[in-house]
């Protein structure tokens, strides 16, 4: 059989169990089975074991499960009432008023939750009904919050980054350090297209600015210890005084602390917390047990090492690859979850975009954006599920809502590529 | 549907229920040993501090977290936990969505029971040759390797669990009234 016919039927096998509904990870097993059996007589069976085992016991995904039981408890706390509370009568001054209360509370919930999904319920549960009690227009308190709730992606510690660094063999301490100054970035892009925004509609924009404003330092003291955990989580990486996996283990202890301090810890909420967090982990490990197999079936296809030299045959310039690109992941992202993107092309693209010459941090924080940008992108975009879970809005208008912030995105990629120093600075710095 | 007596019905169902507390027991399983692993690594970063023998702590915590995640995988896929892409399927509905469900569930039993077959031959080759890991603890690797392979089989009887329901008693897995995943 020639290579071309057998290349078909490998993708092929992959968009057809992909389409079909079959769960992604077992769709990435059985495509990286059926690309072994047609490129390599090595044994299929004992290659998969060997590359399961070795990447699910590895020490630096040993980070994943604690972030996510850490998003986990915090989610179960009264953080979000919290955040409302302490940052309102900050952000209240500002032209488009409690609409960056959103923006800034996601900021900060990323900060200390790597979910972008989790970061839009946490924060919409207490802004929706405030926002919409005080006349906020719908569609801008949905449109701010599934385009900050993606920051969860960016801002360190995030899940998403975990599994990039773990896919492309790049330290994830590093990869926390590039994302910070982009994540802050875009939030403030966001926080000024709403004050645009705000004063482009002057006329019609009339909400109800009274904020309970009083014992604000009660509200203050109320705010610190959830800084104090965001600075002793991240911090503590950027010191280079712990690994990605101890900050996170030292995050899950701060976190019960939080919880305790609140008032919140019960019983049922850590124990609905742990299991929350180990149905989220073995989700998102089947799919990297999929698409570590998928790699190691993708060198013996020969797809990534031939895709790498035809882009340089091509000598495109790394502005039209990058632009190629956006646009090959805002399609994928119609159809995929951020997640399995992420696995699915690196699989692919890591040596193209290798010999490419990017910095590999830098590509990272960009695929972090463009993947925020599937999140919110329909039909498969699932802070538009979560909203429409909240809102009760229907999809059309809740994608409407959002599309503002997926330009606020495609205009800071633009920025990214400008301004590299954004994602490269701080890790060059730090360490 | 196949035609069922409601006896044999009744009783499908009762082991259907004892079956998933297995699941969950996993799932708790699971549970403890992310705390554990948790633990683990606090300990590590203590012991650093005050100078105390942590040797290997890292191998062990790569090894309590891969026995977790298979500990769980069974229960999330009941809990119809993992994902899958239904923006096509959505379209069908009635005995094609049926159709193509069962041939998910079909090739995912055959997945599943590949994966735990492997796995299971993972972990009796490295009894075989008394293979140890790299690290300072020098475990042999049967050890962790094997709930890992228990916990794999553990998700392929689950897997053909919802296919022989899917078979005999389609509403208790229909995807189209079940809900679907939660996400990152």
């Amino acid at each position: 059989m020639s290579d071309t016919v057998s290349i078909v039927i490998f993708l092929g096998t992959l968009f057809v169990l992909l389409g079909f509904g079959v769960w992604v990870g077992a769709a990435l097993l059985a495509t990286a089975f059926v690309g072994m059996a047609l490129f390599t007589s090595a044994p299929i069976g004992d290659s998969m074991a060997v590359t399961i085992w070795s990447e699910q016991s590895s020490w630096t995904l040993t980070a994943l499960p604690l972030f996510i039981w850490m998003g986990e408890i915090l989610y179960r706390t009264k953080l979000s009432e919290t955040l409302f509370r302490g940052l309102a009568p900050f952000l209240k001054g500002l032209p488009g008023s409690l609409l960056h209360v959103n923006i800034g509370a996601s900021a900060v919930f990323a900060a200390i939750s790597g979910s972008s999904a989790a970061t839009v319920a946490t924060v919409g549960k207490m802004s929706i009904p405030e926002l919409r009690a005080r006349n906020y227009p719908e569609k801008m308190i949905i449109g701010t919050l599934s385009g900050a709730g993606t920051l969860g992606l960016l801002i360190p510690p995030s899940i998403a980054i975990i599994i990039f660094g773990v896919t492309v063999n790049e330290s994830i301490s590093k990869l926390f350090m590039a994302a910070m100054i982009p994540g802050l970035c875009l939030a403030l892009l966001c926080m000024v297209y709403v004050a645009i925004w705000a004063l482009l509609n002057k006329r019609t924009f009339k909400p109800d600015l009274r904020v309970e404003s009083a014992h604000l330092a009660r509200r203050l003291a109320d705010l610190l210890p959830v800084l104090v955990l965001i600075a002793a989580v991240i911090g503590s990486i950027y010191a280079g005084v712990a690994t990605a996996t101890e900050a996170a283990a030292l995050g899950v202890l701060g976190s019960f602390a939080l919880s305790w301090f609140q008032g919140g810890l019960t019983w049922p909420n850590v124990l609905a917390s742990v299991m929350g967090a180990v149905r989220t982990t073995a989700m998102i490990m089947l799919i990297l047990m999929g698409a570590g197999f998928l790699k190691l079936a993708m060198g013996f296809t020969g797809i990534p090492k031939s895709l790498a030299e035809t882009i340089a045959v091509w000598e495109l310039s790394p502005l039209a690859l990058i632009a190629i690109l956006t646009i090959f992941y805002i399609i994928l992202g119609c159809f995929l979850d951020g997640l399995s993107s992420i696995v699915l092309t690196m699989a692919v693209i890591e040596p193209m975009i290798r010999a490419a010459g990017f910095d590999m941090l830098w590509f990272g924080v960009y695929v972090m954006i463009v993947v925020e940008m599937a999140q919110i992108t329909p039909p498969i975009g699932f802070n538009l599920f979560v909203l429409q879970g909240m809102t009760g809005k229907d999809m059309a208008f809740i994608s409407k809502a959002s599309f503002p912030m997926f330009l606020v995105m495609c205009f800071f990629i633009v920025i990214l590529v400008m301004f590299p120093g954004l994602a490269t600075w701080l890790p060059s710095v730090l360490s | 549907m196949v035609a069922m007596q409601r006896s044999e019905r009744m009783m499908f169902q009762a082991l259907s229920r004892g079956l998933d507390a297995l699941y969950r027991l996993g799932g708790f399983l699971a549970g403890l040993l992310m705390v554990l692993l948790c633990l683990l690594i606090l300990y590590s970063i203590a012991a650093r501090l005050l100078n105390l023998y942590a040797g290997g702590a890292s191998d062990v915590a790569g090894y309590v977290m891969a026995t977790s995640t298979f500990m769980a995988l069974a229960y999330t896929f009941r809990s119809n936990g993992h994902i899958r892409v239904q923006l096509l399927v959505q379209r069908f509905a009635g005995a094609t969505r049926r159709g193509i469900e069962f041939m998910c569930l079909g090739l995912m039993s055959a997945i599943a029971i590949f994966i735990a077959y492997y796995m299971t031959r993972l972990a009796y080759d490295s009894y075989d040759f008394e293979e140890r890991s790299q690290g300072a603890d020098a475990i042999l690797l049967w050890i962790p390797q094997t709930p890992v392979a228990i916990g794999a089989w553990l998700l392929a009887l689950a897997v053909v669990h919802t296919l022989v329901q899917a078979i005999f008693d389609y509403e208790a897995v229909n995807p189209e009234t079940h809900e679907g995943a939660s996400e990152v």
